[in-house]
């Protein structure tokens, strides 16, 4: 078999962040490869690098035995290199037929031969229906399948598909996987990056791992996912599992035990049947779960599982399409998102999002602005400042000068100045260095000691788990498992779940 | 890919392709009754050129900002050329319009190639921000150089040769070269329509990323694009020249041409084959209505029109023709 595509110590740095770190990768005719690895291990970058929508920063790429490292993106698909966008990008004011026939152009300069191999990929995609309609018309599902199509269009040797799968119900995930067997079989070699892990395994002959920009594994479907480094970069590090302060508390306490002393007369969370979408995507399908007061319990799930919609749809962020999102005796689902923070609960956004150009007090005060709290700020900001003392005396500076893990702290705080009962964190740690992983672990304990109850989502599983009461598992916007943190730290099941075996 | 027997069945595969010979049907419909504006409306020949002569300048600025998705604020640079290198022929060298209007078209594709390798290489709001940048300079410039221009004193011409034995200075002989002009220009965009390079254009308009990924090299295309709008654009202006008989640079070279001509392309329907037309019509025929309808107060009626268009139909009132129709 021949070496479709070859690259050598690859490197894309943005800033200081080195996205690839030297990969070394090779592809052979006929082969179809899965690309995984955590949130922002550099998939779609590396995707980025070999179609030349970027310029590396170093190293070099092949294609067929010839160079490509600087060849621009546009040669590269008349090389034979074609690709889907994640995020998807079709010619939304021209119909379906016109967007095939763009690419079908490439390789047949003559109009009626590219309308027939136009007509003939709409059909083996089954858009034929849609032909006539402008791309911006198509659903989701419809759009993904687009994508494919007009890569196809390109009659490409190489072929690179950036998430086609994910985002679409089981059965149009089920024809897009049958859609890929075939073109393989047509001859074209294929690279996949897929969050549904399910479809990855059973799809590749090979699985390559990313994890922070660098090959750490690679080998069958079966190797890899019994392969501890890579199980490490899923689930998170040991790191720190003695390193635990404080012995006020300890993770095998059983929840009711453990907040004995509290006023468990508080509003219990509880989630019924909620399904919610974005569009005609659905995310949620009948999830249900329940925070009593004064619990710590963890939501976690693989990369698009619904983690951050559930959040989302508590904090009314999202409409709950149906069942009931109850907080204590309100119906949450039916309020407006101020109301829901003015009854106490209150979300602090993956990514932290804060106001940048402000000052850290200024972004403190955002965060009690209702009625409620507005009398309370003093008081509040003097508990944040005792939780985060450097918050305190860097009250003056901006936000955006602040270091990530500062930041994280700052969105911790502003998310307190609301006085909540209820606090939703959305990855605390992502992005974050190991030992102010560790600090972020150590707040959310005081936290939880301070009588608050915590809702977290967290990609650290090991961490999570460990601190957690109880923590549920979601997968493909289902919980699968529900059980005590430390107790899901030993499951099989939680593995299955993250890597799809 | 091997390739496999054809079994297109489905109705909507056909319908999802532009038909070519339909649109050029209509082209030639729509010419052959703006032929008859001259006998019908004999008192009002000025302002049939006026706005067959914009609809077709609008015509070819389309075929970059619409159909290419390039915003240029700076079209008057074409308009200037094509008008100041005819006059400055004729009035210089004794050469004839017509090959001096040539001649401007060979100064405007130049000056477009110079100007779009620059600046297409920047994506975004760049080249419009540019355009108006380097249609003031060159205004400045015409302004300034008086040697060769004549300055802010214009230039005016006294007489001209036939044209195939037509007067040119006859408005009824000037209205059917602009028709001519508007006919090429609409031609253009028809093809643009449907052809590989037009799907080229609308690509790169929609998503430069994806065209890429389709092979498409968009600095290369938009500079193509480019050169051919200011080709059309820069016979206009000949032609513009020659219609006024006396021009200066602060009025050739204008933002508010440059505006204009944008403006009447978006009024109409951008990356359609007669929104500028439509564009040009109402524009120019609405401001003459205004003017006399509303002494004094026509600017701010014109742009309380612009405001109602913009909120209204969005996509142009062409559009709004074909929306009503599919009801």
């Amino acid at each position: 078999m021949s070496e479709v595509l070859r690259t050598e110590q690859l490197r894309k740095l943005f800033g200081g962040l080195v996205a690839v770190n030297d990969v070394e990768f090779a592809v052979a005719e006929g082969e179809i490869v899965g690309l995984i690895g955590p949130n922002g291990a550099g998939k779609t970058t590396f995707f980025n690098l070999v179609s030349g929508a970027m310029r590396v920063s170093s190293g070099r790429i092949f294609f067929q035995g010839r160079e490509i490292t600087h060849a621009p993106a546009y040669q590269r698909a008349e090389l034979g290199i074609g690709r889907t966008f994640q995020i998807m990008k079709p010619f939304p004011r021209l119909t379906v037929m016109e967007n095939l026939l763009v690419g079908a152009y490439l390789r047949h300069p003559n109009r009626h031969a590219a309308v027939r191999w136009a007509a003939e990929v709409i059909e083996m995609m089954g858009l034929a229906e849609f032909a006539s309609a402008s791309a911006r018309s198509l659903t989701t599902a419809g759009r993904k399948r687009l994508e494919v199509a007009r890569a196809l269009t390109l009659s490409p040797t190489l072929l690179l598909l950036d998430e086609v799968v994910a985002g679409l119900n089981p059965v149009e995930a089920e024809g897009t996987v049958e859609l890929i067997r075939r073109i393989r079989d047509r001859g074209a070699t294929i690279i996949m990056v897929e969050h549904v892990m399910r479809v990855i395994m059973g799809l590749s002959d090979r699985i390559v791992v990313l994890a922070n920009g660098s090959n750490i594994a690679e080998g069958t479907p079966q190797q890899v996912a019994t392969n501890p480094d890579v199980i490490t970069a899923y689930l998170g590090t040991h790191e720190g599992r003695d390193a635990r302060p404080q012995a006020t508390w300890s993770p095998g306490t059983p929840a009711g035990e453990n907040h004995s002393a509290r006023d468990d007369t508080g509003p219990t969370l509880a989630l019924r049947r909620v399904q919610a979408a974005y569009g005609d995507v659905q995310v949620l399908w009948d999830v249900s779960l329940e925070v009593r007061p004064g619990e710590l319990v963890a939501l976690i799930g693989a990369n698009g599982a619904g983690k951050t919609t559930t959040l989302r749809t508590v904090a009314r962020l999202l409409r709950v399409r149906d069942g009931e999102v109850q907080f204590g005796t309100n119906r949450l689902d039916q309020m407006s998102s101020h109301d829901v923070v003015n009854l106490g609960v209150a979300m602090v956004p993956e990514g932290r999002q804060l106001f940048n150009q402000m000052t850290v007090e200024e972004n403190l005060l955002t965060g009690s602005s209702l009625a409620r709290t507005r009398t309370l700020r003093r008081t509040n900001l003097d508990r944040v400042y005792t939780l985060f003392p450097l918050l305190r005396e860097r009250r003056r500076q901006e936000a955006s000068t602040l270091s990530g893990g500062e930041q994280q702290m700052l969105a911790i705080g502003r998310g307190l100045m609301s006085a909540p009962r209820l606090l939703m964190l959305d990855e605390p740690s992502l992005g974050l260095a190991p030992t102010i992983v560790e600090e972020v672990f150590r707040v959310v304990q005081d936290i939880r000691r301070e009588g608050i109850t915590v809702l977290l989502v967290e990609q650290n599983v090991q961490q999570a788990l460990r601190i957690a009461d109880r923590a549920y598992v979601i997968e493909s916007g289902r919980i699968v498992l529900e059980g005590p943190g430390p107790e899901l730290l030993q499951s099989a099941e939680v593995r299955r779940a993250y890597l799809g075996i | 890919m091997p390739q496999t027997p054809l079994s297109v069945s489905h109705p909507a595969v056909r319908r999802g392709v532009n038909a070519g010979p339909w649109s050029l049907g209509w082209v030639l419909v729509v010419l052959a009754v703006l032929a008859f504006y001259p006998v019908v409306f004999r008192n009002f020949l000025t302002l049939g050129v006026t706005i067959v002569l914009f609809a077709g300048m609008a015509t070819a600025w389309d075929v970059l900002g619409g159909w290419t998705g390039q915003l240029s604020l700076g079209h008057a640079v074409f308009v200037g050329i094509g008008a100041y290198t005819m006059a400055l022929l004729v009035l210089r060298a004794g050469v004839a319009p017509w090959w001096g209007a040539m001649a401007g078209v060979g100064a405007s594709v130049v000056v477009a190639a110079m100007w779009g390798a620059v600046t297409f290489r920047l994506r975004g709001p760049y080249f419009a921000l540019a355009s108006i940048a380097v249609a003031e300079m060159t205004r400045i410039v015409a302004n300034n150089w008086a040697s060769l221009t004549g300055g802010a004193e214009g230039v005016s011409l006294p007489s001209l040769p036939r044209f195939l034995g037509l007067d040119l200075f006859s408005r009824r002989v000037e209205f059917y070269i602009a028709l001519v002009l508007l006919g090429l220009a609409v031609v253009a965009a028809s093809w643009l329509q449907r052809s590989r390079f037009g799907y080229h254009l609308q690509a790169i308009r929609e998503d430069e990323d994806a065209a890429m990924a389709v092979g498409i090299n968009p600095t290369r295309d938009k500079v193509l694009a480019f050169l051919a709008s200011a080709a059309l654009t820069s016979l206009g202006g000949s032609l513009y020249g020659i219609f006024l008989g006396f021009f200066e640079p602060r009025g050739m070279f204008s933002l508010d041409l440059s505006v204009q001509l944008a403006l009447m392309a978006y009024i109409g329907g951008v990356g359609t084959l007669f929104g500028p037309l439509v564009g040009a019509g109402l524009l120019v025929g609405g401001s003459e209505v205004l003017r006399i309808y509303f002494p004094g107060k026509s600017l701010f009626v014109y742009g309380l029109l612009i405001i109602l268009v913009v909120l209204f139909a969005p996509d142009g009132l062409g559009t709004v023709v074909r929306r009503v129709r599919r009801v």
